[in-house]
C-alpha cells in the first residue's frame, strides 16, 4: 500500500515537474494569494474569473493553475483578516478572532509569519492524508451506480443547507434558485427541452461559469461599492523583514505545537465531508482549541494558538475537500463547485473512474499540491511586505480591473453575448443575495449538483420500475440511506429523548 | 429595498412555476416522473418560501416605519447611486462590446467609470484607462487568443 | 468605389464571414484562393473536434489546401448554434463543417433553422458504430442469452442521452428481437461505465473505444457490433446482423459544405478528402486510434445515407415520445 503511494507520487511528480506546469503553478498560487487579499474575493471568484484565461492550455496545466488559486487564496485570505480585521472570505472569519488583536498589539509580523507556517502545515498534512485515502476510495468507487450517486449528492446538499447562513429559509431559497436554473436546457432523461423559450442558445442549459462570475465577482464588487469602499483611501502599512518584531518567538511555536496537529486533522476531516469545508473546519478548529487549552483567558485577545488552529484547519480542509471532489465528483464548497465545473469543461469528469482512467492527472495534481504548498510558504513570507502594499491600491481602481476581467471572461467562454448578459443578471442577483442574507454558494452548488441529483434519481427509478425500495435493496445504498435517515431524524429523536429524560428527572425531583 | 428584492424573487418564482406547469408534462406516458416533475416541485417550493419571505419583509418594513427607527444601525450611508452607475456602465459596456469591439469598449468603460468614481483626476484616469485596457486586451486577445469581438474598427 | 473593393480584398482574410454575402454572386472559378473557415459545432475535446483537427493536420501536412485554415469551435445547443452559423453562409464554399449523430438528431428534437438537408454533402469519412456490452461475470455470454433473458424478465440497458444514437440502437434491437428493454439514459461516458461496473444496469450501449478499457481489464464483454460488416479494428466482435438481428446503425462522421455552393467546389473537396483518407496519418493516427471503421461514401450517396439514418432516428424518437 505504502509502496503504491510512493510509485503513484513518483508518477505525479513526473507530470507536475515540467517547466510549464511549475510556471502555471506559481502563477496560480500568486494569483490565488492576491485574490484572497481583496475583501470579498475568495477562491470561488478567483477561479471563476480566471477560467477563461486557461483556454488553449493543456488541461493538466490548467487544473494545476486553478488548484493553485484555490489553496493559494487560503494563504492570502488571512492577511487582511489579521491586518484590517476583514476576512477575505468565510473560511478566514475565525482567523480574525485572534489575528487582529495580535496585529493591534504590534505583533502583525509574527502573526503573518505564523499564519503562513500554519497554512503550510495544514495544507501539507492535508495532501499527505489525501495520498493515503484516494487509492482506498478508488477501489470501491466503481461500485457507485446512479442510486449511490443520488444518495451522496443528497448527503452533500443536506449538509450544505444545514450549515449555510443564519437564515435557513434564505439558504433553501438560494439552493432552489440554483435547482431552477439547473433545469434549463435539454433534459437528459426525457430528451425534452425545458425553459429554453425556443432559443438555441439555451438548449445546452445555462452554463455555470457566468453565473459564478456574476454571483461572486460582480455581486461582491457591488456590495463593496454599496458600502463605500471605493471612496476610502487605504492607510499605508509598513512591515519589513528587518523589523525586530517580524519573526515569531520560540514561545509562539512551543505553545502551539499540538495546535498544529489538532487544527490540521480537524480541518481535514471537515473538508472530507461535502458541504462542510473550510468555514466549518476553521470554526471547529478554533473552538476545540479553546476548549482544550488550560488557560483560555487570552483567546480573543491575541493568543497565537487562536490564529494557528483555524489557519491549519482551513488549509487542511481545502486539501481535504479535494478527496470527495476527485474521487466522487462531489464538491464540498462553493470554490470546489467552481473547480468541478472547470474540470468538466476540460472533459475531466471527477469521479470513481477518473482515478482509474486518469492516474497521471490525479497524481500530477496531488504532486503539484505538495510543490504549491512549499512555494506558497516561501512566497507568502517573502511577499508579506509586498502584499501589504496591494492594500494601498485604492478600491476605485480595483473596480474597473475586476469588472473587465469578469465581462471579458464571461464573453470569451463561448464567445456568447447572451452569456455575458447572464453574467450581469447573476451579478445583480448576487448583490441582492449578499445584501439580504441569501447564500450565493448554495445557489452555485445546487446549480452544479442539481441536474445530477435529478438525473440519478430518475435513473434509479427507471431501474427499479418506479420503486423507492431500490435505495434499500443495493447493499451500499442501504448503508447510505440509513446514515442519511439517521442524520435527518437523529437530532429530533435526540431532542425528544432528552426532553423525556429531563421530564422524568423533574417529576422525580418533585 | 428588501421587500422589493423578495417580491421580485416571488414574481420570478411564480413565472417559473406557471411556465413549467404549462410547458412540461408532470408524468411520462408510461406513468413515470416526467420532465415537468422536478420543475414543479422546485417551482412550488420557491413560490411558497418567497411569498413567506415577502410577507415577512413587508411586515418588518411596517414595524420599522412605525417605530421610526432607521434600519441603519451602523449609521453608514450606502452608496446606492454609485452601485446603480456601475451597473449602467457595465450594461453599456456589454452592449457596446459587439459594436465597438473589445478594446474600445473597455477603454470607454474605464473612462466613464473613473470619471465618476475618481472625480477630477483626468490625466491619471485617462492614462490608467489606456494602460489597463491595453493590458487586458493583450492578455486575452494576443496572449490567450481568446477571440474578443472585433467591432467596427477590427480591434 | 474601386478602391473600396480593393481594400476589402486585402482585409478579406480576417473578414471573410462579414462580407460573405457580397461575394456570393461569384462562381469561385479560382477556388480555393482564400482562407477556409472550418466550423466545429462542439467544444474542444469531443469526437467532432478530434476528427476535424486530425483532418486539418493531414491537409496541412500534405499542403492540400493552399491557403490558411481557421478552425473555430462554435458550441452550444447540441450543435444547433454552430450548424446554424454555417447554414447562414449558404453559397460560400469557404465555410465547411463536420457532422455527427447530433447533426441528424438535434433538428428533430428542437426548433433549428436548418436540418441535414440544408447542406451540401461532401463525404462520409468514418463510421462510429456502437456495441452492446455486459459485465464479464454476468450470465450473458451471447446476444441470444441476453435476448432470451429479456423475454423472461425486465432487462435494463444504459446508453448516453435520452434521444441519441444509443436510444436508436436500443429501439432497433427491441423491434427486431421482439423484446422490451428498459432504457436508462446516462449523462456521459463515465456514468455509463459506472452504471455497468456497479451492476445497476444489465447491459450498456456505447462506442467501442469507450468500453475498450473495461474490456481489456476483463470487466466487460462485448456481445454485438452495430454495423453491416465486422469492424477491421475489432474483428473478433460479431455484428448484430450475423446473429440474426436487423440492427445496423452508426454515427455519420462526415464533412459538409453550406447549401448552394458551386458544384466544382463540392467536387474539389471530394477529390481532396479522397486523398486525405489514403494517408497513413488518417488511417492509423485517426481511425485506428479512435476505434472507427472507415467505409467512406461521397456526394449523393452520402445524402442517401443521411436520409436513411434520419428516418431511423425519427421513427425511434417518435416511438419514445421525444417528438410528436
Amino acid at each position: 500500500m505504502i509502496a503504491d503511494i510512493f510509485s503513484n507520487l513518483a508518477l505525479g511528480f513526473s507530470v507536475a515537474v515540467s517547466p510549464a506546469n511549475i510556471l502555471f503553478l506559481l502563477i496560480g498560487s500568486v494569483v490565488g494569494m492576491i485574490v484572497g487579499l481583496f475583501p470579498g474575493f475568495g477562491p470561488a471568484a478567483g477561479i471563476a474569473i480566471l477560467i477563461p484565461m486557461t483556454f488553449g492550455m493543456d488541461p493538466t496545466s490548467a487544473i494545476i493553475m486553478l488548484a493553485g488559486i484555490y489553496y493559494g487564496a487560503m494563504y492570502g485570505g488571512t492577511i487582511t483578516s489579521i491586518l484590517i480585521n476583514t476576512p477575505g472570505e468565510s473560511a478566514t472569519v475565525a482567523s480574525t478572532l485572534d489575528g487582529y488583536p495580535l496585529a493591534k498589539q504590534g505583533r502583525a509580523g509574527p502573526a503573518l509569519v505564523m499564519q503562513a507556517v500554519a497554512s503550510f502545515v495544514g495544507g501539507t498534512t492535508g495532501v499527505i492524508l489525501i495520498c493515503g485515502l484516494i487509492p482506498y476510495l478508488a477501489s470501491f468507487a466503481a461500485s457507485f451506480g446512479p442510486t449511490e450517486y443520488f444518495l451522496i449528492i443528497v448527503f452533500g446538499l443536506l449538509l450544505l443547507t444545514t450549515v449555510m447562513g443564519e437564515n435557513k429559509i434564505n439558504g433553501i431559497v438560494s439552493a432552489l434558485i440554483g435547482f431552477a436554473i439547473a433545469m434549463v436546457g435539454v433534459d437528459i432523461i426525457s430528451g425534452m427541452q425545458r425553459f429554453t423559450f425556443g432559443s438555441p442558445e439555451l438548449i445546452g442549459g445555462i452554463y455555470f461559469v457566468p453565473i459564478a462570475i456574476g454571483l461572486f465577482g460582480m455581486g461582491e464588487l457591488m456590495y463593496c461599492i454599496y458600502q463605500g469602499q471605493h471612496r476610502l483611501d487605504p492607510e499605508p502599512m509598513r512591515i519589513g523583514f528587518r523589523s525586530k518584531n517580524f519573526w515569531p518567538t520560540k514561545k509562539d511555536f512551543t505553545d502551539s505545537k499540538y495546535t498544529f496537529v489538532r487544527g490540521s486533522i480537524i480541518g481535514f476531516v471537515a473538508g472530507l465531508l461535502p458541504g462542510s469545508g473550510g468555514t466549518i473546519g476553521s470554526i471547529m478548529g478554533y473552538s476545540v482549541e479553546k476548549k482544550v487549552a488550560k488557560d483560555d483567558s487570552k483567546f480573543g485577545k491575541g493568543d497565537m494558538r487562536g490564529l494557528v488552529a483555524p489557519e491549519c484547519a482551513n488549509n487542511a480542509a481545502s486539501s481535504g475537500s479535494m478527496v470527495p471532489l476527485l474521487s466522487l465528483g462531489i464538491p464540498g464548497s462553493g470554490s470546489t463547485a467552481v473547480l468541478l465545473g472547470a474540470f468538466m469543461m476540460w472533459g475531466l469528469r471527477p469521479g470513481p473512474m477518473m482515478i482509474v482512467e486518469e492516474p497521471e492527472f490525479i497524481w500530477g495534481l496531488i504532486a503539484s499540491m505538495y510543490l504549491g504548498n512549499m512555494a506558497l510558504i516561501l512566497m507568502s513570507i517573502i511577499a508579506i511586505p509586498f502584499f501589504v502594499k496591494f492594500l494601498d491600491v485604492p478600491y476605485r481602481f480595483v473596480v474597473p480591473i475586476i469588472v473587465m476581467l469578469c465581462v471579458v471572461g464571461s464573453y470569451t467562454l463561448h464567445g456568447s453575448i447572451i452569456e455575458t448578459w447572464i453574467f450581469l443578471i447573476a451579478g445583480l442577483l448576487g448583490f441582492g443575495m449578499k445584501l439580504y442574507g441569501y447564500s450565493p454558494a448554495a445557489l452555485v452548488l445546487a446549480l452544479v449538483l442539481g441536474s445530477m441529483a435529478e438525473n440519478t434519481l430518475l435513473q434509479s427509478l427507471i431501474m427499479s420500475d418506479g420503486s423507492l425500495l431500490i435505495f434499500f435493496q443495493r447493499p451500499l445504498s442501504a448503508i447510505m440511506t440509513s446514515v442519511l435517515i439517521l442524520l435527518i431524524v437523529g437530532p429530533y429523536i435526540g431532542r425528544k429523548i432528552r426532553r423525556r429524560v429531563s421530564a422524568t428527572t423533574e417529576t422525580r425531583n418533585a | 429595498m428588501k421587500p422589493w428584492f423578495s417580491l421580485s424573487l416571488l414574481v420570478l418564482s411564480v413565472f417559473y412555476f406557471t411556465y413549467g406547469i404549462y410547458s412540461l408534462d408532470l408524468l411520462t406516458f408510461t406513468g413515470r416522473l416526467g420532465p415537468g416533475f422536478f420543475p414543479f416541485v422546485v417551482g412550488i417550493s420557491l413560490v411558497v418560501l418567497t411569498s413567506y419571505n415577502t410577507i415577512l419583509a413587508f411586515k418588518e418594513k411596517k414595524t420599522v416605519l412605525a417605530s421610526g427607527v432607521d434600519d441603519n444601525e451602523s449609521g453608514f450611508i450606502p452608496c446606492s447611486f454609485d452601485v446603480l452607475y456601475l451597473v449602467l456602465t457595465v450594461g453599456l459596456f456589454i452592449l457596446l462590446l459587439n459594436v465597438l469591439g473589445g478594446l474600445l469598449a473597455m477603454l470607454l468603460f474605464n473612462l466613464s467609470l473613473l470619471a465618476v468614481f475618481n472625480k477630477g483626476a483626468h490625466l491619471k484616469n485617462i492614462s490608467f484607462s489606456i494602460g489597463i485596457s491595453l493590458a487586458v486586451y493583450g492578455l486575452f486577445e494576443i496572449w490567450l487568443k481568446a477571440g474578443l469581438p472585433e467591432g467596427i474598427l477590427g480591434l | 468605389m474601386i478602391k473600396t473593393t480593393k481594400l476589402l480584398k486585402v482585409t478579406a482574410a480576417t473578414m471573410v464571414c462579414a462580407f460573405a454575402s457580397i461575394a456570393s454572386a461569384e462562381d469561385y472559378a479560382d477556388y480555393p484562393s482564400q482562407s477556409l473557415n472550418f466550423t466545429i459545432a462542439f467544444g474542444p475535446g469531443g469526437g467532432n473536434d478530434t476528427m476535424v483537427r486530425s483532418l486539418v493536420e493531414v491537409i496541412r501536412k500534405y499542403e492540400l489546401y493552399p491557403e490558411d485554415i481557421i478552425i473555430r469551435n462554435r458550441e452550444g445547443g447540441s450543435g444547433a448554434i454552430g450548424w446554424s452559423y454555417v447554414n447562414q453562409q449558404a453559397g460560400n464554399p469557404y465555410h465547411i463543417t463536420s457532422t455527427s449523430g447530433n447533426f441528424i438528431g438535434t433538428p428533430l428534437v428542437s426548433n433549428t433553422d436548418w436540418n441535414y438537408e440544408s447542406f451540401t454533402p461532401v463525404g462520409l469519412l468514418a463510421n462510429d458504430a456502437l456495441v452492446i456490452a455486459v459485465a464479464a461475470d454476468s450470465e450473458f455470454s451471447t446476444l441470444e442469452d441476453f435476448v432470451n433473458e429479456a423475454k423472461n424478465r425486465r432487462v435494463t440497458i444504459g446508453g448516453i442521452g435520452a434521444a441519441g444514437p444509443d436510444r436508436v440502437v436500443a429501439g432497433l434491437l427491441q423491434d427486431s428481437a421482439g423484446i422490451t428493454l428498459e432504457y436508462v439514459p446516462q449523462q456521459d461516458g463515465g456514468q455509463l461505465l459506472t452504471s455497468l461496473t456497479s451492476g445497476s444496469v444489465d447491459a450498456v450501449l456505447g462506442g467501442p473505444s469507450e468500453v475498450a478499457g473495461q474490456v481489456d481489464a476483463g470487466n466487460f464483454r462485448i456481445l454485438a457490433y452495430s454495423e453491416n460488416t465486422r469492424s477491421n479494428i475489432y474483428p473478433e466482435i460479431p455484428t448484430f446482423v450475423e446473429q440474426g438481428y436487423d440492427v445496423v446503425f452508426s454515427l455519420p462522421r462526415g464533412v459538409m459544405l453550406p447549401a448552394d455552393v458551386p458544384e466544382h467546389t463540392q467536387q474539389w473537396w471530394i477529390d481532396t478528402l479522397q486523398t486525405v483518407i489514403q494517408t497513413p496519418e488518417w488511417q492509423e493516427g485517426y481511425l485506428q486510434r479512435n476505434g472507427l471503421s472507415g467505409n467512406p461514401i461521397w456526394g449523393e450517396e452520402f445524402a442517401d445515407y443521411l436520409d436513411d439514418t434520419n428516418s431511423k432516428f425519427e421513427s425511434t424518437l417518435r416511438e419514445i415520445g421525444a417528438i410528436r
